[in-house]
């Protein structure tokens, strides 16, 4: 990992250091602070939650290159794992990581197969599944009751309850539960990008990067590719999983349009393309933008004269627009942006160029 | 359980028509340009919209809405192409993939924005009549809506076969190099496919918009299907996309007899990732099968 | 190239800060004394798939606030004044994440008195937990699936009587039907209902009925359908299949129409046809024509009601909005004067007292059947049904109960 400083400042190092921490510590303290009454809170736990998932799909998309809009069957998956054991009595928090287990089983049983297409078919492939998938778990307890074999895992007559959806008893404490979710929630959202870092970082995530660049090249300069794309869809879905499995304990309440719909895969693919696709940062400042976007245009009114449009609706429109601009202008994203924005303020300055030019310059930062 | 079985196989090859229809635009542009087009779904939603306006605000006479509606989305498909699609032309797949996806959410949420969310049917005056043949009760809508899909498919069939522009198409379909080299324009003729494509798109759900609900999310699942008779059928011949059509329709309607009608779409489904797994290499590796063999040219 | 963490923090950091400092500055201290305006708070799906029945409950529920803010506002003992309704309305889009999240905005960044309810099962599901946890009174018209109030909630209050009750006040009607000598016995039932929680407690109230009465009812066909469906051959061919002599199903507006235009278009008959609440809608009867005629529905309220209140708020709703008032915003208007009268009763905007004053709800001179507002303990109400079939030109006959009853059902449906 480079240690050269970029030209921010004087002492850049330590300067990012304390602004780094600063923020970490307004992160910590935002249930204690009780921001808005709260809801700064409930806003920082969807956040973390979004970064996470979207962390984990670059794993799989921004890394090696294989755009999955089937990920929600992972949320999906988890959130249900986590349910349906939880209401037999398994405690809530050992179910996380076997939520994130059966999901990424699941991700083994159909990526196998389909990991062998390449990039549009895969996507393609992954939009049926994901389709699929949600049919299936709407329909699984009506399937499932007229076969002895399965009779047993009905409790009540209700496996996954379809569309009624399942429901999680609220304890008794619903606020304190929430604020340990939140640190709950930001431990997980840490635990991603500590794994997106050390993959990126490793051999690993060297050979993804092949695979993702020429897989014919990758293949015979030795990179193992079916196993090395096996194992980022193993890693990527065990987090979506987790992810779902949190959300599900945080909600109480999940259906299967909610957590398999293809909006939220559609939102996994949306994060990190926008943020910066194949980078580290690039899907957390997606997901930041993301949910930040969404807030605060779900109460915006657009008001002309007589005519008042909500604007509800105009999240995925943006959202939309933004990825046509980007795939068209800039496909390295918002973080693209940004690094352009950085070299040009490089470049701008006299006494800049002086400095800079004694630098070794790495082409474009 | 006695299930009308000549009914559903009528009812299914009914269907079939359509299906190719939509199926076909999906398949030319592929050939074409080997994009993958997503914004398929949004302009066969798009086609069901404007067959509503056309028909219930503006009082054409619904089996004259696509004469209307066709000739629009040609001329949107070619602006489509020509200002957008034309500059990830040349960059990896995936590009084309997403920017279409980006149109597609894109059209979704503009429909959303102006129709609301509420799910909505056409009714012509010929909307529930139906006549017998042989015991088995015809829709009128559903006949006509069959009809003008194979009309369209055929007037095509011709179109691409006997006209200059059509063999150019195809040519540039084979080899897009070589093409430039013989003088055809290939920029253009990609404006053209692109611009069929989006046409047939366009009738299709305009024909859908006949006998189905739709709303704003209309589309994704008949876009998947769409994939599924291409890769079933294969690209280059009007016989094999007929035929994938058939296929899946009479999957879709037999289907019945063995699992529950909600699960009816999760088969369409299923047989679409089975089909592009065992496809070796996907659409390609199904063509470079059957080359050697002489199968297509 | 990767950017180093530091960066990233301070990315994140900044980008965090930067981004939610608008709410920072808009938190102040909370407001004391007498308030300006009492603050209600509601999200419904005003886009989205329910769409049209959100659309309806906004018309409801702003029409009974204006009303009552025409008269001043509510009376609120504690400060010896009336004081005016704000209504603040979100749109959730007809998603579930998205309904809790602006709940929580209710409760949390714009301080709400206490929240009207959403419109759709899956919703109400969902959001229900956020005026649970905060405790913040919670009233809805548009939620009837008991699981709703099967969860021990102390906050949470429903106007809509269940659909279990709703399958069997049409079971009932049917076996009254058999002992009348208008239809026979036993009787063969093919049922179908939505996939959702709503569908399901239809699907299980008949098979509760039928398995009580197996000399009475038998069904030959039970299966779900996709919400929002857009083909229903494979359905109805099944149903075609089953030759059943009764057709019972539980759908939305949307689905109803398509059903049964498919249901018609396929030649099929049955001797009595119910889309359980759904039959009377303007729209579907316009679309469908002569083919809606005889169906019978089972519904929260209906316009042809001959009491007073009923009659009353049809006009105020004709008058308001120019198109025929159905049981959407009935219920909505009466939601949100329900809200109002427990204000008034408790006498605060304390919320505890106002649930408690919601609990003991008996508020006479009702729009809805029965004329009475009350809650069970599971604070869902839990009165009678109307029954109602379309006749022919476009009009209606309401069948049951005895005492609201215009017309005798026409039963079985005539051959065409």
């Amino acid at each position: 990992m480079s240690k050269l400083p970029r030209s921010f400042g004087r002492r850049p190092f330590t300067w990012k250091l304390w602004a780094g921490l600063a923020g970490l510590l307004f992160l910590l303290a935002i249930p204690l602070l009780r921001l808005a009454g709260g809801y700064l809170q409930t806003l920082g736990f969807l956040t973390f939650l979004y970064v996470t998932m979207s962390t984990a799909w670059n794993i799989l998309g921004g890394y090696t290159g294989q755009t999955s809009f089937g990920h929600a069957t992972f949320y999906g998956l988890g959130a249900y794992t986590t349910t349906i054991l939880a209401l037999r009595g398994v405690p809530p928090l050992l179910t996380l990581p076997l939520a994130g287990v059966i999901a990424a089983v699941y991700g083994l049983l159909w990526g196998y197969p389909c990991l062998r297409l390449r990039g549009q078919y895969f996507a393609i492939a992954t939009i049926g599944v994901g389709e699929a998938t949600r049919l299936l778990m709407l329909n699984l307890d009506d399937l499932v009751k007229h076969s002895a074999l399965f009779e047993g895992l009905l409790r009540k007559g209700v496996l996954t309850g379809g569309a009624t959806g399942l429901m999680l008893p609220t304890p008794p404490d619903i606020r304190a539960y929430a604020t340990a979710f939140y640190y709950g929630g930001m431990a997980l959202m840490f635990v991603a990008l500590a794994v997106s870092w050390w993959v990126k970082n490793s051999k690993f995530g060297l050979g993804l990067f092949a695979i993702n660049m020429d897989i014919d090249a990758a293949e015979t300069v030795g990179v193992p590719t079916t196993r090395y794309k096996i194992l980022a869809l193993l890693l990527s879905a065990f987090m979506v999983g987790m992810a779902g499995s949190v959300y599900a304990q945080y909600v109480f309440y999940i259906d299967p349009q909610t957590v398999f719909g293809f909006p939220v895969s559609i939102a996994m693919v949306l994060m990190p393309t926008i943020g910066g696709i194949g980078t580290l940062v690039g899907p957390v400042l997606g997901a930041v933008v993301y949910v930040v976007v969404q807030d605060r245009i779900l109460t915006a009114n657009l008001t002309l004269g007589a005519f008042r449009l909500s604007l509800s609706t105009m999240h995925l429109l943006v959202y939309g627009g933004l990825l046509v601009l980007i795939v068209l202008f800039e496909p390295k994203g918002l973080i693209g942006l940004l690094r352009r924005f950085v070299s040009w303020w490089e470049r701008r300055g006299p006494q800049r160029v002086a400095a800079a030019s004694s630098h070794p310059r790495r082409g474009e930062p | 359980m006695n299930i009308d079985l000549p009914a559903l196989i009528v009812g299914a090859v009914l269907l079939a028509g359509l299906y190719a229809t939509m199926s076909y635009g999906l398949a030319l542009i592929y050939g074409v340009m080997k994009i993958v087009n997503l914004a398929h779904a949004g302009v066969m939603m798009w086609g069901a919209y404007a067959a509503f306006l056309v028909i219930t605000r503006l009082g054409v006479n619904p089996f004259l809405a696509p004469v209307i509606i066709v000739p629009l989305f040609f001329g949107l498909g070619m602006l489509m192409q020509r200002f957008i699609v034309r500059r990830v032309m040349y960059a990896p797949p995936i590009s084309s993939l997403l920017l279409l996806f980006g149109i597609w959410l894109i059209m979704q949420n503009v429909a959303y924005l102006l129709f609301s969310g509420d799910t909505r049917t056409i009714t012509t005056p010929y909307t529930l009549t139906t006549f017998k043949v042989a015991g088995i009760s015809i829709s009128v809508n559903r006949l006509v809506v069959f009809a003008v899909g194979i009309l369209a498919l055929v007037g095509l069939q011709r179109f691409l076969g006997h006209t200059y522009v059509g063999k150019a198409i195809r040519a540039t379909a084979q080899d897009g190099a070589a093409s430039q080299l013989v003088g055809i324009n290939t920029d253009r003729i990609m404006e053209f496919a692109f611009g069929i494509g989006t046409a047939l798109a366009g009738l299709a759900g305009t024909l859908m918009a006949l006998i189905f609900a739709f709303d704003p999310d209309f589309g994704r699942s008949h876009l998947l299907k769409g994939f599924c008779i291409v890769v079933l059928g294969g690209l280059e011949s009007f016989v094999g996309v007929a035929l994938g059509a058939l296929v899946l329709a009479l999957a879709e309607a037999l289907s019945i007899l063995v699992v529950m009608p909600a699960l009816q779409d999760f088969i369409s489904f299923a047989i679409l990732v089975i089909v592009l797994v065992i496809m070796p290499g996907g659409i390609m590796g199904l063509i470079a099968m059957l080359k050697p063999k002489g199968v297509i040219r | 190239m990767s950017i180093s963490r530091s960066v990233f923090r301070m990315m994140v950091g900044l980008a965090l800060v930067g981004l939610f400092a608008p709410l920072l500055a808009a938190c102040g201290p909370v407001a004391p004394a007498a308030p300006a305006e009492i603050v209600l708070g509601t999200a419904l799906p005003l886009t989205g798939g329910q769409a049209r029945e959100g659309g309806y409950f906004k018309k409801g529920y702003e029409l009974a606030i204006k009303e009552i803010n025409d008269a001043g506002g509510v009376m609120v003992k504690e400060y010896n004044k009336k004081i005016p309704i704000k209504l603040i309305l979100y749109d959730d889009k007809s998603d579930n994440t998205t309904s809790v999240q602006l709940y929580e905005k209710l409760v949390n960044e714009d301080k709400v008195h206490a929240l009207l309810g959403g419109y759709g099962t899956p919703l109400i599901s969902a959001h229900t937990v956020v005026p649970e946890k905060y405790q913040v009174p919670y009233v809805n018209g548009g939620g009837a699936t008991g699981e709703i109030y099967a969860r021990n909630m102390k906050y949470i209050f429903g106007m809509l009587a269940s659909i279990e009750k709703l399958a069997h006040t049409l079971m009932d009607w049917m076996a009254a039907q058999q002992d009348a000598g208008k239809l026979k016995k036993p009787v063969k039932i093919a049922v179908v209902g939505e996939n959702t929680s709503h569908g399901k407690e239809f699907r299980k109230g008949v098979q509760d009925k039928t398995k009580a009465a197996p000399d009475r009812f038998q069904v030959v066909i039970d299966e779900p359908f996709e919400l929002n469906l857009k083909d229903a051959d494979p359905l109805l061919q099944k149903v075609k299949g089953a030759n059943a002599d009764v057709f019972l199903a539980d759908a939305r507006i949307a689905d109803y129409t398509t059903i049964h235009r498919r249901y018609t278009e396929l030649g099929l008959s049955h001797l009595i046809v119910s889309y359980g609440p759904r039959g009377t809608e303007k729209a579907a009867r316009d679309a469908l024509g002569a083919a809606a005629d005889y169906i019978v529905s089972c519904n929260w309220w209906s316009a042809d009601i001959p009491t007073q209140e009923a009659k009353a708020f049809a006009e105020k709703y004709q008058k308001a909005y120019n198109e025929p008032a159905e049981w959407f915003p009935a219920l909505a208007y009466e939601t949100a004067r329900v809200m109002a009268k427990a204000i008034e009763t408790a006498g605060t905007l304390d919320k505890v007292k106002v649930r408690d004053a919601l609990a003991k709800t008996d508020m006479k001179n009702s729009l809805v059947v029965g004329g009475r507002v009350w809650f069970e303990a599971n604070g869902q109400i839990n009165n009678d049904y109307v029954m109602m079939q379309n006749l022919p030109g476009g009009k209606l006959g309401l069948i049951y109960p005895k005492n609201v009853a215009t017309t005798d059902a026409v039963v079985p449906i005539p051959k065409k």
